[in-house]
């Protein structure tokens, strides 16, 4: 269906080619999974097969893309409508009518079907996604999962035989993502869609793929079986790493699998891990456990909110949440999308609304001081961190934030982007930069102010798993400064790893609070893969794992 | 005032109640500018004020649920603020007072010097002279509220989508655009916070530098995406037109023009030869009409449920077009215009009022407007997007 | 701060001087004898196009030419399009009871007139016999002493020469102090003339009474003038007396008059500097200009502004409609919020 005959793309003024010489090919009715790290052409190769290469977004393609028999050469993409559908990475950016119904009619009317058509194969592909009662809502009114559905359902409607999607779970929750991940699942196999899809965080996805293809990064491509592919890829989820740990081959690919395989493991095990999950790289910390909520604030308190209340008009966002920071804690944040997590990082920076409750850092309210004290206070990095750089280059940005904060105590900016992201030089543009890199960047601009508290909104998303044991160090490290961190994500493996408490919030009430290995092991939706496959044994990452099997292997 | 929803009435069978649906956009377009025809030929402020009563009732009984809908409120103000601007003018830049007039005060009186002279700034303020300026105002601020009042009726992008092949990108890019505004200004909301995450120190050029450049490169990001998201769904393509008859298309379009141009030059100019004028116009017309007829084959698209033109369509248009027929009637001058000198109340001519009325019927003839229906709360709620800047309405 | 009280006083004085003068803007009517080649400003306008005579009227003081016509007893109106400022009526109690011209059936008056029927305003500047073409509008010219300035409707082409707007009589003929013994030889003439002149109209009128009215009017003002003032045959004064006689004539004249008069030969000489004799009435007398035979020349009478108000029933009728259709709206407004 899908065929790459030596492709080579070159993006123009690029050193290296974005794919080199790649011949690969995947069969009809197919669920492939693209897999690889951040920069290592993914994207290109969903494009090319979409013929978005290079006609629309520049640069030499050498070699032929065939697609249902289509050569995106000699066929633009408006002529490949019929046969592929693209759903791009942000949904939102790519509607282009205003409610649900008239989103899925649009393709079909470029393609001028007959109106009796048109309507028939709208109610189906809103029964077929389960769309049916959003057929006259306004788009951007929608959930995110529901906006992922709808962007599926108007590329649907036109029929046609492949489906490729960006990263279609990357911003949704693990609910939602269970949801497209089931619909894709269904057209695959239902309709028998070819679907190639590229994909981050692979945990979720990886037991459904038919086949895998991997790119290193320099380039070359190789496709295959799942299994044999991921058990020596560069980018390996928890379970892969886990099976890779414990010598299973070829690797199991679903919880179930691995539970099947790791009746051994578990017996090998320590009843408890030697080592916490959170900060087990690293270095030590002042203390192992955080004070529990409600005890009388100590010497170590960084934060202390009581009564936050936060409105939209009608709708309550924060309603009456208490939180307490010690300095030198990591605190995550979680909560579907909609249940106030944002907002309430926002108002305890205090730039965001508040329209009561008191918090205390240091004993002031940063509600109430200038922006530039506030934030000496309190530093926030926030869901879009690109919001905050307008500067033309790196250097630029560094420079003005040095001036922003010339009276903060802390290195300057440069060195703490170094420290946080290194390799990053002063000439390049801040746009130009991957997610990862310009999370640092933001970071460091933040850290320049030298707060003591830090809040993270949603800094995961789009990274890979490099990128996020990285972050994760850096978090560990400003911990150990004695900062207090809040960190808002839907990552359950990554807040496995970096934090020592978890928050769940719902309809902006805070559900539970407590130590990471209790509030992740509770409940099935949350647990991470690893804790899911060992349960009832309360390990959480894969480095405890190895950590444990070295202690047992001790004895 | 008979509504189907009257108590008394919703007794009988449910079946009777009208099927609510949305008019086609261009009735409510045709009656809007038949009723601005009518406004231009009066200045009695009695017959502004009836259509403007007119223009309320209309629009309140007949505008739909959604966020454009509410708009109308908005060309109101912008009919006040015209209003108060004149006066203001008139007020400062006093135009002459006849000795009979009602003099209400005296401003300080500005000389303007010989050279430029006709300017007038200050002096008596006359009774007069004021609600001449208010007249004024309010004939232009009705016109301006008949435009309010076809945009809260129709839905400005379905009145898009009725326009011939040979614009259909022209639509598709206003459409567009309608549609990311509101983003837009999320955009602006959100980065403008984001602002003070660094300081919000900067006033001036700074700050607009600060928040400009993030939304515009936020701008351009999403607008590339939208444009390879259209593009892979089969936008632009092409239809049965061969280079033969674009030039052909582009020859009769340009014709067309020219001839619409001479035409009008024609026709306001009193000493241009007669085959300058009129005919010159339908000449141009017609060239133009053929254009984009021929160009329209160079875009192959249907429309999905396209607005039907049934009975309520054509008697909404007629009561438009009456309420212009019956203002062009040739009636008492003195009465369509009344003047202000000597000061007296205004007369009110029957067959304009009529017209007037008439230009109401639409609030009963045209379908009820289609409701939103409840919607139930859900566990989700709103999309997180919305939840750190503004709900959405 | 002396130096501050002394800017406040300034200030005020300025403020006063202003207040003042703000009120001798309006500038007042003056006797026609009163306005000389060094004082006041003579305003005339030609009823011809519809068959009546030019009035006259004299204004001291006035800034513009607006308040020009105004001070001298016309009243005027603008149209809805540019204001009061363009001057698109003009009516004057010594024409038809100070209809104002052209009327609402004539020219609607809401867009500026065309140039093919409008009041064109030509100026003869003080000493100057010629008339030249205002560059400034009504709100914009400023009168000096001396000067003549004429409304004349009709229309006229782009250089200003041609067409029934352009005067065809020179402005020594409007001026005061028109030489009484040039009418005097004049009068009988026209009579003659008039009486035997062909009828353009084509009306039929009775021609003995008019003649015999305007013998009995030009006598009387034989008999009551003195000096330079002095009816034509057809004038008519101000004062009571003859207003009766003259009315009917009045009535009577705008169907003689139906073509522009063709003159030639009688410009005489006006530049006399001293002032005329005590005029016999209070009011300015008329002084034949006789541009032609045919045309007369009255002086201005302010108009009784105080007209009725007009009905207040259109206004109840209007107010009541547009509530009702209010209270529509209303209901309709509370009907979905019930709903929503």
């Amino acid at each position: 269906m899908i065929a790459f005959d030596h492709v080579t793309v070159t993006y123009p003024e690029a050193r290296a080619p974005a794919l080199a010489d790649v011949t690969l090919e995947v069969d009809e009715g197919e669920l492939c999974l693209v897999v690889g790290r951040t920069g290592s052409g993914k994207s290109t190769l969903l494009r090319a097969a979409g013929g978005l290469v290079p006609h629309f977004t520049g640069g030499t393609l050498a070699g032929t893309v065939t697609v249902a028999g289509r050569s995106t050469a000699s066929h633009r993409p408006r002529e490949l409508a019929d046969v592929v559908g693209v759903v791009l990475q942000d949904p939102l950016a790519g509607f282009v009518a205003d409610t649900v119904e008239e989103e899925l009619a649009y393709g079909m009317e470029q393609l001028a079907l007959a109106p009796a058509v048109m309507r028939k194969r709208v109610e189906e592909t809103l029964d077929l996604l389960g769309l049916a009662d959003l057929r006259d809502r306004a788009l951007r009114e929608l959930s995110g999962g529901q906006q992922q559905r709808v962007a599926i359902g108007a590329v649907l409607t036109a029929h046609p035989r492949v489906l490729v999607l960006d990263e279609p779970t990357s911003a949704l929750d693990p609910t939602a993502a269970e949801e497209v991940l089931a619909a894709i699942r269904r057209l695959v196999h239902d309709l028998g869609l070819t679907v190639l899809m590229a994909e981050h965080r692979l945990e979720r996805v990886i037991e459904h793929a038919d086949s895998v293809i991997h790119l290193p990064g320099d380039g070359s491509a190789c496709a295959g079986a799942p299994a044999e592919i991921l058990e020596g890829a560069s980018v390996a989820a928890p379970i892969v790493q886990l099976a890779r740990t414990a010598g299973w081959s070829p690797p199991p690919l679903s919880v179930r699998d691995a539970r099947r395989r790791s009746t051994g493991l578990r017996e090998r095990l320590p009843e408890t891990p030697p080592n916490p999950a959170c900060g087990a790289a690293l270095r030590e910390r002042p203390r192992d456990r955080p004070p529990a909520p409600g005890t009388a604030p100590g010497d170590g308190e960084a934060l202390c909110a009581r009564g936050i209340v936060v409105r939209y008009g009608e709708v309550v966002a924060v309603a009456g949440v208490d939180l307490r920071l010690a300095a030198g804690e990591i605190v995550a944040l979680m909560g579907r999308n909609g249940s106030g997590k944002s907002s309430l990082l926002w108002a305890l920076q205090g730039s965001g609304r508040r329209q009561a409750g008191r918090v205390a850092v240091s004993g002031r309210d940063p509600a109430r001081l200038s922006a530039a004290a506030a934030r000496q206070l309190v530093g926030l990095v926030p869901q879009t961190a690109a919001d905050l750089l307008y500067l033309p280059s790196v250097g630029a940005e560094l420079a003005q934030a040095d001036r922003e904060s010339a009276d903060a105590a802390s290195p300057p900016a440069r060195a703490l982007l170094d420290r946080i992201a290194p390799g990053i030089d002063d000439s390049g543009d801040p746009r130009d930069l991957s997610e990862g890199q310009r999370l640092g960047l933001v970071l460091a601009l933040q850290l320049r102010a030298a707060p003591g508290v830090v809040l993270l909104d949603e800094p995961t998303r789009g990274l890979d798993y490099a990128a996020k044991r990285a972050l994760a160090a850096v978090l560990d490290e400003l911990a150990g400064e004695g900062r207090a961190i809040v960190l808002s994500t839907h990552d359950v493996e990554f807040v496995a790893v970096a934090s020592h408490r978890v928050i769940v919030m719902a309809q902006g009430e805070i559900v539970a609070d407590g130590p990471t290995n209790e509030v992740v092991v509770a409940s099935p939706a949350f647990a991470p893969q690893v804790a899911k496959i060992l349960a009832p044994l309360p390990y959480l990452t894969v480095e405890q794992v190895r950590d444990g099997l070295a202690a047992a292997g001790t004895r | 005032m008979r509504s189907p929803a009257h108590p008394r009435r919703a007794a009988r069978a449910p079946g009777a109640r009208r099927v609510p649906r949305e008019l086609h956009p261009i009735a409510w377009w045709l009656w809007a500018i038949g009723l601005i025809a009518a406004i231009d030929r009066t200045t009695n402020p009695l017959l502004l004020a009836l259509a403007l009563a007119v223009l309320g009732f209309v629009v309140a009984s007949r505008r739909g649920s959604a966020p454009w809908a509410r708009a109308f409120r908005y060309y109101v103000m912008l009919a006040g603020f015209v209003i108060v601007l004149r006066v203001v003018f008139r007020t400062v830049f006093t135009t002459g007072v006849a000795p009979g007039d009602h003099i209400l005060f005296r401003l300080p009186e500005v000389p303007a010097p010989r050279w430029y002279a006709g300017v007038e700034i200050g002096g008596p303020v006359s009774l007069e002279g004021t609600l001449s300026a208010l007249v004024d105002g309010l004939r232009l601020g009705t016109m301006l509220c008949c435009i309010g009042a076809a945009n809260a009726l129709a839905n400005p992008k379905r009145a898009l989508r009725v326009l011939p092949g040979a614009l259909y990108e022209l639509g598709a890019a206003v459409a567009v655009a309608v549609t990311l505004a509101p983003q837009l200004i999320e955009s602006v909301q959100r980065v403008a916070r984001a602002r003070r995450l660094r300081g919000g120190r900067r006033r001036g050029l700074g700050a607009v530098r600060a928040i400009a450049i993030p939304v515009l490169a936020d701008a351009l990001e999403r607008s590339l995406l939208l444009a390879a998201a259209m593009d892979s769904r089969g936008y632009g393509r092409g239809g049965a037109a061969t280079a033969a008859s674009r030039r052909l298309t582009g020859a009769l379009m340009l014709t067309g023009l020219a001839g619409l141009c001479v035409g009008a030059y024609g026709l306001l100019d009193a000493t241009a030869p007669p085959p300058l004028g009129a005919p010159a116009l339908l000449t141009g017309a017609i060239a133009c009409g053929a254009a984009l007829g021929l160009g329209g084959r160079r875009v192959a698209r249907t429309r999905y449920r396209p607005d039907p033109w049934r009975a309520p369509e054509w008697a909404v248009v007629l009561c438009g077009a009456a309420c212009a027929a019956l203002l062009f009637v040739p009636a008492d001058a003195a009465a369509v215009d009344p003047t202000f000198d000597p000061l007296r109340f205004p007369p009110l001519p029957a067959l304009p009022a009529l017209g007037l009325l008439i230009a109401a019927i639409p609030a009963l003839a045209a379908p009820p407007p289609v409701r939103a229906r409840p919607r139930a709360p859900t566990a989700d709620g709103a999309a997180e997007a919305p939840a750190p800047t503004e709900p959405v309405a | 701060m002396s130096a501050s009280r002394c800017r406040w006083g300034t200030a005020t004085a300025i403020l006063a001087v202003a207040l003042l003068a703000a009120g001798a803007a309006a500038g007042r009517a003056a006797p026609l004898r009163d306005c000389t080649p060094r004082h006041g400003t003579i305003v005339a306008v030609d009823f011809a196009h519809w068959g009546g005579p030019i009035v006259r009227g004299c204004g001291v003081g006035a800034r513009t030419g607006y308040a020009l016509l105004h001070a001298a007893g016309f009243t005027t109106a603008g149209d809805a399009h540019d204001g009061p400022g363009i001057v698109c009526r003009i009516g004057d109690a010594a024409f038809r009871h100070g209809t104002q011209y052209p009327t609402p059936s004539q020219e609607s008056c809401v867009q500026t007139p065309p140039t093919t029927a409008y009041w064109a305003f030509w100026l003869a500047r003080p000493g100057s016999n010629h008339w030249s073409y205002s560059p400034l509008g009504a709100m914009g010219d400023v009168p000096r002493p001396g000067e003549v300035e004429l409304w004349i409707f009709g229309a006229t082409n782009v250089a200003g020469t041609r067409g029934s707007g352009v005067p065809r009589f020179s402005p020594a003929t409007l001026r005061a102090h028109a030489a009484a013994r040039t009418h005097r030889t004049r009068t009988e003439q026209t009579h003659e003339t008039r009486a035997h002149r062909p009828r353009g109209t084509g009306t039929n009128r009775p021609r003995p009474h008019r003649a015999r009215a305007h013998r009995a009017g030009a006598r009387a003002a034989h008999t009551s003038t003195t000096g330079t003032e002095r009816t034509s045959s057809t004038a008519t004064t101000t004062t009571t007396a003859r207003t009766r006689r003259s009315g009917p004539a009045r009535h009577r004249s705008p169907r003689r008059i139906a073509r522009r008069p063709e003159h030639r030969g009688h410009r005489p000489n006006h530049r006399r500097t001293a002032k005329s004799a005590a005029p016999a009435s209070a009011a300015a007398s008329p002084t034949a200009s006789a541009p032609t035979a045919t045309t007369r020349v009255l002086a201005a009478r302010p108009t009784n502004r105080r007209a009725s108000t007009g009905s207040a029933t259109p206004l109840i009728v209007g107010a009541v409609l547009v509530l009702l259709l209010c209270a529509g709206a209303a209901r309709a407004i509370r009907r979905r919020r019930h709903e929503e």
